[in-house]
């Protein structure tokens, strides 16, 4: 059975909020029909919560039951008539009002169209909303169409996986706009309007908007609070498997997932980056054979897909959240990735912003430095980045939560002393080249090293691919038959390995040799990533998966501690050896 | 939704001019105007996409010189006055041609490399006032391959123009390498000056040693390099060249940083 959490609990409020507002922007929207006149009657509205005290929102709900108990007497034309005079200045009002418009009650002059229109038509439209027909009569400062944007919110709240941002800009519009002038304007209406059903809607506004701020301020502060501090907890593999199970409402977790009938290792199968239902999914006693970064940079991708007329760029649908399982050397190298595809040339890629911005990181603690690791090297065996970080490799599973997002499914757990531990030490040691100055880098170019470390290479580009941190793609367009006119553009996963990746239209190859294309590799690894985006971070971080690829067994950890040698001989004036 | 400049939009071609039997120029309808030496991302959907320099510009329209020597390129070739071709861009850094402004100047270019230094000439052309002298030497293979006759006759009437052909022998053209030139242009007697060398990568490493060889200091010669690229927007990593990216920094570069890049 799934185990219907404070999650559920906070996505229910969130769409009882999103009715409420609905209501509320239905009151104001048009005159009173029969319908919607049983459908509040047929509401039950509580008054007896305890923060309704703080407001006037409790006085004006015993007015509500009230009035609906007792029959006022009031007709639904009385009602019509009594919108048009209230809010549209019609018959005996004589052209008074309550206009409800924001910026006729927070310009100075008191007029239509005026700076508040003017933000909340930006605020729409950078939310890419498009009017509905029933509304698109009222300007987009009615009151209607702001209480009906507040609805919007909490809907998108309710399936947003980050609920606080998603609060936060409920509040800042609530406090911003709504707040700023709805209370004046209600009670306005208490001066125009003649019926006690149009008085009431007026304190009843002005109530709940004020309620539903306070319990925004609650929550937030509650998350926040919830942020500042990390929790710990132990629970059983089967209630793990619950969780994981309630998880999958919201999120797509991945993790390292093993694929029997592929590889081409004695030790069969490959381990790669799929989607899990469960914990047993997991494969936790080997290294995966491909980094995690297929997820969020997939080997293939559709960029876009055309006609002979027109390029039309793919969207994703998918509402769901991302976690990835993830170990500490490939979570520090997705900030590889980040600097690339979010910082470099100052613009970020959309594809994988896309992906980058769902994902979630549960850290998998190391149950041990496998046999190619030189992580501790790197200064990559360690992070914090991560919304939890778990102890899978036991009977029972240890976590700590850091991301508020994840207390309301793991919070219930039995609280526990935990935090992951790191590996500190590795067989495998490597030391970077000290290259005091870019004026060596030319010395450092004509080694004849390159030549004798490239040897066996045969330029099959599997260190690429297995690869954290490379980035690097082509594009080539597909036609869906033969043919066809439609086709799309892909982006595929390229490799610096291969002498085509440098070779232009006119038969010009910037690097043909495997000596060139190894220096290239190299040197961007340990070298030219630092030199370009600064920081002590070098781009390779020790995974060791491109050592066990490679099927000519060249070791880059051997590759990068000779080069430090030679440029050690370098620094010293010494020549370099035959 | 934000914007995605990895999608290109269709752009109509006004008119093709044949140069050689495989190189023509394409003019297309574009109001984007390119800085000097900028290149756009060119690409036709089914085939595939490239980045190429512009060759021209003027209201409302772009033009890009292009060689047939990939499919890229051949499909481009088939296409006539009225299709579309689809463009991104313009990308990439500029010649510094305010620096130029009130100094001698020196443009060596080989074969398609005259493409990219073209607005640049026109400029300069325009305006006679601007520069204290222009001096072009443009290179090609052999009579048959020699591109823009119109601008070079044009050039050899404000401009110290020399054209020469690799190997033959054709009256109206000099003979040799681009280098075997270098030494009739006076840079020693310059006041101040500028060299702009654009042509395939071994000719703009020796062109550059033989201005060196005369008398240039490294700082003041430009280059401007091609690389393979599949964004232009320094993501798909291709251009990287050390730490610099050629679609982002580039493709222009002073040789004083350039010319250990040009090894590689």
């Amino acid at each position: 059975m799934i185990n219907t959490g404070k999650k559920a609990e906070f996505k229910q409020l969130m769409l009882n909020r999103r009715n409420l507002y609905h209501l509320f922007s239905r009151l104001f929207q048009k005159e009173v029909d029969q319908a919607f006149y049983d459908q509040l009657r047929a509401i039950t509205f509580p008054s007896h919560r305890e923060e309704n005290a703080l407001t006037e929102f409790k006085d004006a709900l015993l007015r509500l039951n009230e009035y609906f108990e007792y029959d006022a007497g009031e007709s639904l034309d009385d009602l019509a008539a009594d919108y048009a005079k209230t809010f549209l200045g019609a018959g005996s009002a004589q052209g008074a009002a309550a206009f409800p418009y924001e910026s006729v009650y927070t310009s100075p002059k008191h007029v239509m169209m005026q700076d508040a229109w003017n933000q909340v038509c930006d605020i729409y439209e950078s939310k890419g909303i498009e009017r509905n027909e029933e509304s698109a009569d009222l300007l987009e400062d009615h009151i209607a169409v702001e209480l009906d944007f507040m609805a919007f919110l909490c809907d998108e709240t309710s399936r947003f996986t980050e609920t606080l941002a998603g609060l936060e800009e409920q509040k800042e519009f609530l406090n911003r706009h709504l707040l700023n002038w709805a209370p004046g304007f209600c009670l306005d209406i208490k001066v125009h309007a003649d019926t006690e059903f149009y008085r009431m809607v007026g304190q009843l506004t002005t109530g709940f908007l004020q309620l539903d701020s306070f319990i925004l301020d609650q929550m937030i502060n509650a998350r926040k609070a919830r942020t500042m501090c990390s929790q710990s907890f132990r629970m059983s593999r089967a209630r793990m498997d619950e969780i994981l199970t309630e998880l999958q409402t919201e999120y797509r977790i991945y993790a390292p997932r093993l694929i029997e009938d592929r590889g081409s290792w004695e030790d069969g199968g490959l381990v790669r980056y799929q989607e899990i239902g469960a914990l047993d999914d997991i494969v936790l006693d080997r290294q995966s054979d491909f980094s995690m970064k297929e997820v969020l940079y997939p080997v293939s991708q559709t960029i876009f897909r055309f006609d002979e007329n027109s390029c039309v760029e793919t969207v994703s649908s998918d509402p769901k959240g991302i976690i990835l399982f993830a170990r500490p050397c490939d979570i520090n190298g997705l900030k590889r990735l980040d600097n690339m595809f979010l910082a470099n040339g100052g613009m970020s890629d959309v594809y994988y912003k896309r992906m980058r911005d769902k994902v979630k990181i549960f850290l998998m603690e190391c149950p041990q430095s496998w046999e190619s690791c030189f992580c501790v090297s790197m200064g990559t065996n360690r992070t914090e980045y991560y919304s939890a970080a778990f102890h899978l490799h036991g009977e029972e599973i240890l976590l700590e939560v850091k991301d508020a997002e994840f207390i309301d499914y793991f919070g219930g757990e039995t609280p526990a002393d935990y935090a992951p531990a790191f590996i500190e030490e590795n067989q495998k040691k490597v030391r970077v080249p000290d290259i005091k100055d870019p004026s060596r880098l030319r010395e450092i170019f004509n080694l004849e090293f390159w030549k004798t470390c490239s040897e066996e290479c045969i330029s099959c580009g599997g260190c690429n691919t297995v690869c954290p941190t490379c980035s690097c793609f082509d594009t080539v367009d597909f036609l869906n038959q033969e043919n066809s006119r439609k086709g799309e553009r892909r982006r595929i996963w390229s490799s610096c390995m291969l002498p085509d990746f440098s070779r232009t239209a006119g038969g010009n190859i910037a690097r043909k040799r495997a000596d060139q294309m190894m220096r290239f590799k190299t040197m961007h690894k340990v070298y030219d990533y630092k030199a370009r985006f600064g920081g002590n971070e070098h781009m390779c971080v020790g995974c060791g998966r491109c050592i066990q690829r490679c099927p000519k067994e060249i070791s880059f950890a051997d590759t990068i501690n000779q080069l430090s040698e030679e440029v050690d001989r370098l620094n010293a004036g010494q020549p370099e050896q035959e | 939704m934000e914007q995605n400049v990895l999608v290109p939009q269709p752009h109509r071609i006004l008119n093709i001019r044949r140069h050689t039997k495989t190189e023509c120029t394409f003019r297309v309808a574009c109001d984007t105007e390119p800085g000097f030496g900028q290149f756009f991302m060119l690409s036709l959907p089914k085939v595939g996409e490239a980045p190429i320099s512009a060759s021209g510009k003027g209201r409302g329209y772009v033009e890009f010189t292009i060689r047939n020597v990939g499919l890229l390129t051949q499909a481009i070739f088939d296409l006539e006055p009225g299709n579309s071709i689809f463009l991104r861009g313009p990308y990439g850094n500029q010649f510094p041609v305010k620096q130029f402004e009130n100094k001698d100047l020196l443009i060596i270019c080989g074969g398609t490399g005259m493409a990219p230094i073209l607005t640049m000439a026109n400029h300069f052309y325009d305006h006679p006032e601007v520069c204290k002298s222009v001096h072009i030497i443009s290179g090609f293979k052999n009579a048959d391959a020699v591109l823009f006759r119109d601008e070079i006759e044009k050039f050899q009437s404000r401009f110290h123009m020399i054209t020469t052909l690799d190997s033959e022998v054709v009256e109206g053209f000099e003979t040799g390498m681009v280098t075997a030139h270098i030494g009739k242009v006076p840079i020693r007697s310059f006041d101040d000056y500028n060299i702009v060398i654009v042509g395939p990568p071994v000719m703009m490493h020796f062109a550059a040693l033989e201005c060196v060889k005369n008398g240039a200091e490294e700082s003041k010669i430009w280059v401007s390099f091609e690389r393979k690229m599949c964004c232009g927007v320094g993501k798909c990593g291709h251009c990287k060249i050390h730490d610099t990216y050629v679609c982002l920094e580039g493709p222009v570069f002073n040789y004083s940083d350039a010319k250990d890049k040009l090894m590689d």
